[in-house]
């Protein structure tokens, strides 16, 4: 890859990495940049071994596991057990599913919640997201199942309580 | 096989265009058996993420620029093979010029006719190359044999169309001269010296007998009488030259044959020397000269 492929792929795939992140992160904008600056930063010095069709799925793999060091380093800042049934109830007052489902996709596994955001978002398939993710088909198939399905009985058991 | 336990995995696959055409046909055909689950169906297409744009303002901040360095790495190998060749330029040159060297030595030297001709002769080891002024005191001449070699040669060709004066000069190389023992040289200059007079008297005594068959002539002329047979041959001029003796002066006498063998050479050579006078010096004494 050559600096004018790289500089394409900066035009193609910097929106979808910061918004990738931002869901991921729940961050600020400033600092969501600048985890998208060292992950074009690291294509740029890998440029020689990643093919050009190769760059966005190298982007996003290196996206997700500076997400996962952010974690580790004690970024988080929503755990599961912060987000309780009044908190959803509450989100749940105000109808907007969006928010909704923002919050609590961070309650989810740093690696189920990127598989939903590259599914979602990026429309990877099952074999493209394993292959990001370093993981198998199989295991994306079922992580993706557990995400959604912790997705659904949290929002529908808020929706519950609120009708109650 | 999709059944009431795994119904909702088929969902999610579904939803997510994981599910096959066979798998799609037999997901549908699922629910219309099993309405009541219809409404699952409707919770898990919720949870879908509605897209959502977000922008990277100030994209050319994460823009790259090829360095020089990175550039050099791509062509430097072609640079490379220039500098190379550009390198072994001046060698190949070098051998090259070495080789017209060594042709050019080998090309015979050319001569001007319009001016004094010089020969050089290539000696063997043993002869060296002599100075002008130890030249003119040897006040050397040529063996009888050789010159009427020469006069013979000259004979032979037709005149030429340069001036008469022109004159060959042969340098005998110092080495012949360096080579002969001082005290022979002492001799040989006596020998000559004694040849000379000799060579005065008969010179003298031969222009004595011209002058008188001239005269005899000139009355015989006057008084209508022919002259006597014997008498017509006396007013030819005989040039008795000085001889060297082969083996008592065997370098000298070599020596002189070389330089004759100078001026054989450049008479044939040249074909205008064929048809004109010859004059043979050896440094700036005149020896004799040669009348086609």
């Amino acid at each position: 890859m050559d600096a004018k492929r790289y500089n394409e792929a900066v035009k193609e795939y910097a929106d979808a990495l910061l918004r990738f992140i931002l869901k991921n992160l729940n961050r600020d904008m400033e600092t969501s940049r600048d985890i998208v600056q060292n992950c074009f930063e690291a294509l740029w010095k890998k440029r020689a071994d990643v093919a050009d069709d190769k760059a966005k799925a190298y982007l996003f793999q290196v996206a997700h596991n500076q997400v996962i060091d952010v974690y580790r380093k004690g970024g988080r800042m929503l755990y599961v057990e912060d987000y309780h049934e009044n908190a959803i109830a509450q989100d749940a007052q105000t109808n907007d599913t969006k928010e909704i489902l923002h919050k609590v996709l961070l309650t989810l596994p740093t690696m189920q919640r990127s598989m939903v955001l590259l599914k979602d978002y990026e429309g990877y398939s099952y074999a493209e997201i394993s292959e990001i993710l370093e993981t198998t088909e199989g295991q994306v198939k079922i992580n993706l199942f557990r995400a959604r399905k912790k997705l659904k009985d949290i929002i529908v058991n808020a929706k519950t309580s609120r009708a109650l | 096989m999709i059944s009431v336990d795994n119904y909702e995995e088929f969902i999610v696959a579904y939803l997510d265009g994981e599910l096959t055409t066979e798998e799609t046909k037999a997901f549908k055909a699922f629910f219309v058996r099993h309405p009541n689950l219809q409404k699952e169906l409707d919770e898990y297409k919720a949870l879908i993420l509605p897209t959502e744009n977000v922008v990277f303002n100030h994209k050319e901040e994460l823009y790259k620029k090829e360095s020089a360095f990175i550039a050099f790495r791509k062509v430097w190998p072609y640079a490379a093979a220039i500098l190379f060749f550009i390198a072994c330029f001046p060698l190949f040159k070098l051998f090259n010029g070495k080789e017209k060297k060594t042709i050019v030595a080998v090309q015979p030297v050319k001569t001007n006719t319009s001016k004094a001709v010089q020969t050089n002769k290539i000696k063997p080891k043993a002869f060296k190359q002599a100075s002008n002024k130890q030249l003119a005191r040897t006040d050397v001449v040529t063996p009888k044999k050789k010159v009427k070699k020469l006069q013979s040669v000259a004979k032979s060709n037709k005149r030429a169309s340069i001036p008469q004066q022109k004159i060959i000069k042969t340098v005998v190389q110092q080495s012949a001269i360096k080579d002969i023992p001082k005290d022979e040289i002492k001799i040989i200059k006596k020998e000559i010296i004694e040849q000379k007079l000799v060579q005065e008297e008969k010179t003298k005594s031969i222009k004595q007998v011209d002058d008188l068959v001239q005269e005899e002539k000139i009355i015989a002329q006057q008084e209508k009488r022919v002259l006597p047979p014997s008498m017509k041959n006396i007013g030819r001029k005989e040039t008795t030259l000085l001889t060297i003796n082969e083996e008592k002066h065997p370098v000298l006498f070599e020596t002189i044959n070389s330089s004759v063998d100078l001026v054989e050479q450049k008479i044939n050579q040249i074909k205008e020397l064929k048809e004109t006078p010859i004059t043979v010096c050896v440094g700036k004494m005149k020896l004799f000269t040669i009348n086609h």
